[in-house]
């Protein structure tokens, strides 16, 4: 099996995070090019704790998944104590895309970008699994305009109902309150959410709710979109994190978002409402007018690349200078990333 | 008093099983008994003797087969608070382990402790590595003094990472696998209205099925059959011990099973139901 780690021809080095290194490589039997994640060891608490874990999920779940829309695992090998896996080659990610200032969205474009979320959302559900981390920057999009779900590290299955969950998951802007307040027991409500902050922030080009603590991020909710009550959310009182928030009225959708369409402010509505049982589920939410409506989604091929890669013609695989975060391990960013694994009674 | 007594552990016990709330009164009153009636001695320790449930702990160290190798899996996943479902993919993990390679220079009881330890990892149920190390380390050398944080438990600790991402490695990474489980389950819940009988006799069939399933992981046909096959044949051979507990059911017009899956034959019914028997012979034969 050692033999794998030369099948494939390291190209280029594409970044380095808390967990693990990412190549860019070429699989010098199809000549396909793929990145290939190695998995670190030896970090210090970790270090002789065995299997990475966050790597183990990711194994498992993505072993068993195959859609469009979902980051396709090609291969996985070990090579002493190191495991490195394989996926399908992405050239950017929406955050980079969102963050592009030369870009500018058309209706189209935003639409195109939800369906692919929605229609890869919508399989991951199906199959009972839940990501528990969807923000831009793990929505991958490659040269052809497809986007794909990547970062399985958090993700989980669920259904079992006596089966708790940590509510510490999650990047924070895209946390659903119910997780904030301490829910232990929630479904693909907390997903939804996340995608109705991303369809914002392509609206917006800036994170929706960038809250600066837990706390603040609850108030950025509740004071934009109203603060809950037990007529719209019954029970919210009963988590066991639940603070009481003084009475913010909802903000109307029509004055953050005045470019949108209003079947478009329906769809974010729906998919924001505090209430998680409001929410529709991921085929709901493509049922909704907006997605059947003109103008249709953008083909693949008319979604906008970053300047970076924009002016390089599609078969030449070895741009230069294209700088991208591969999946949160490269991030290193200001959220707790790691999951606590905390015992779970 | 005695009863006041009893009713304080009785209450305190509430939230436990049963079998240990009757344990508790069943030797109480065998006290008072004795006591009582002045009892000789042998008769007492005769009784309690009955009271036990023979289970002899097996000294893991003087074998060497998978068949011991399993319940050793068994008996450290039930020590370490493990659910069925995680020990019984460590037994899983573990004959494919030793279905993948020809010659065995690995001890048994390392690969073991490794597979239990992946296990815990994959169905998300947290074990801490120095807790496994503690309790397969006693299970094997039963009456050792605790092993000390110093070389050995450093050793003990690299061999079962090494031997975690060995087995990693045979698996080729494919941790899932389609457990009998999660048919037997919905199965047993479909028939049970067919099968109900008032005095129970249908709980001692399925439960006699579902101890059949479990016994049947110390075996490496387990890989050989489909899940559901494995479960209705589990099934069918706690039927055939106990007698059918139902009168609608007649074989003679169709075999019950066929209304749950289509792609049963009677051989291969019969093939995996002697298979679960085999399992039985396994451990005369390590000895």
């Amino acid at each position: 099996m050692d033999s794998k780690s030369k099948k494939y021809e390291i190209i280029e080095f594409l970044g380095e995070g808390q967990f693990a290194t990412v190549y860019k490589a070429k699989d010098s039997v199809t000549g396909n090019i793929v990145a290939v994640k190695k998995i670190k060891v030896g970090t210090v608490e970790d270090a002789k704790d065995g299997v990475n874990r966050t790597a183990l999920r990711e194994i498992k779940l993505l072993i068993e998944l195959d859609h469009e829309n979902i980051i396709a695992l090609f291969d996985v090998f070990g090579h002493l104590s190191n495991i490195s896996l394989v996926y399908d080659f992405m050239d950017t990610d929406l955050e980079v895309i969102i963050k592009d200032s030369s870009i500018v969205f058309t209706q189209s474009h935003i639409k195109a970008y939800t369906i692919m979320t929605l229609k890869g959302l919508e399989y991951l559900h199906m199959n009972w699994i839940l990501h528990r981390d969807l923000k831009p920057n793990n929505l991958l999009v490659n040269k052809k305009g497809v986007l794909k779900i990547a970062d399985f590290g958090l993700a989980k299955r669920f259904g079992t109902p006596d089966r708790l969950h940590t509510h510490r998951v999650v990047t924070r802007f895209y946390r659903a309150p119910e997780l904030l307040f301490g829910a232990r027991a929630y479904g693909p409500a907390v997903d939804i959410w996340a995608v109705g902050c991303i369809v914002a922030e392509l609206l917006l080009r800036v994170p929706f709710l960038p809250g600066e603590s837990d706390l603040d991020q609850l108030t950025k909710i509740f004071t934009t979109l109203g603060s809950p009550n037990e007529e719209t959310w019954p029970d919210v009182a009963k988590l066991s994190d639940y603070v009481v928030f003084k009475k913010f009225p909802a903000i109307p959708l029509r004055e953050i978002f005045t470019a949108a369409p209003n079947e478009l402010l329906d769809v974010i509505g729906g998919m924001l409402n505090v209430n998680p049982l409001k929410r529709p589920s991921c085929s709901e939410a493509l049922q909704m007018p907006y997605f059947s409506n003109r103008p249709p989604p953008s083909l693949g091929s008319q979604l906008p690349l970053p300047s970076c890669l924009r002016d390089s013609n599609p078969d030449d695989q070895d741009t230069k200078g294209q700088k991208r975060k591969f999946t949160d391990y490269l991030e290193g960013g200001t959220q707790p990333k790691r999951l606590v694994f905390d015992s779970l009674v | 008093m005695g009863k006041t007594k009893l009713s304080k552990v009785k209450s305190i016990t509430k939230s436990k099983n049963k079998s240990h709330k009757q344990k508790v009164k069943s030797h109480k009153k065998n006290k008072s008994i004795s006591k009582n009636k002045h009892r000789t001695k042998l008769r007492s320790e005769s009784q309690d003797k009955l009271q036990k449930p023979e289970a002899p702990l097996t000294n893991y160290l003087a074998y060497k087969s998978n068949y011991i190798a399993v319940r050793y899996i068994f008996e450290c996943g039930i020590k370490l608070g493990l659910k069925h479902i995680t020990i019984c993919s460590a037994a899983v993990y573990f004959h494919k382990f030793y279905e993948n390679i020809d010659e065995n220079p690995y001890d048994n009881y390392s690969i073991a402790s490794a597979t239990l330890y992946l296990a815990s990892k994959v169905h998300d149920e947290t074990v801490k590595l120095r807790d496994l190390i503690n309790v397969t380390y006693h299970t094997l050398h039963r009456d050792a003094a605790p092993i000390r944080l110093a070389e050995d438990y450093w050793n003990f600790r690299d061999s079962i990472v090494h031997a975690e991402m060995l087995t990693m490695r045979l698996l080729q990474f494919d941790t899932t696998f389609d457990h009998p489980h999660n048919y037997f389950l919905h199965y047993v819940q479909t028939v049970r209205p067919v099968f109900y009988s008032k005095h129970g006799k249908d709980i001692i069939v399925f439960k006699k099925a579902y101890d059949f399933l479990h016994d049947f992981y110390h075996s490496s046909d387990i890989l050989k059959y489909k899940p559901q096959h494995i479960a209705i044949a589990c099934m069918e051979l706690a039927i055939k011990v106990y007698g059918i507990p139902s009168q609608i059911i007649d074989y003679e017009v169709q075999p019950w099973y066929q209304a749950l899956i289509e792609d049963l034959d009677k051989d291969t019914l019969w093939n995996i139901m002697a298979a679960i028997m085999d399992t039985y012979d396994l451990e005369l034969t390590t000895d």
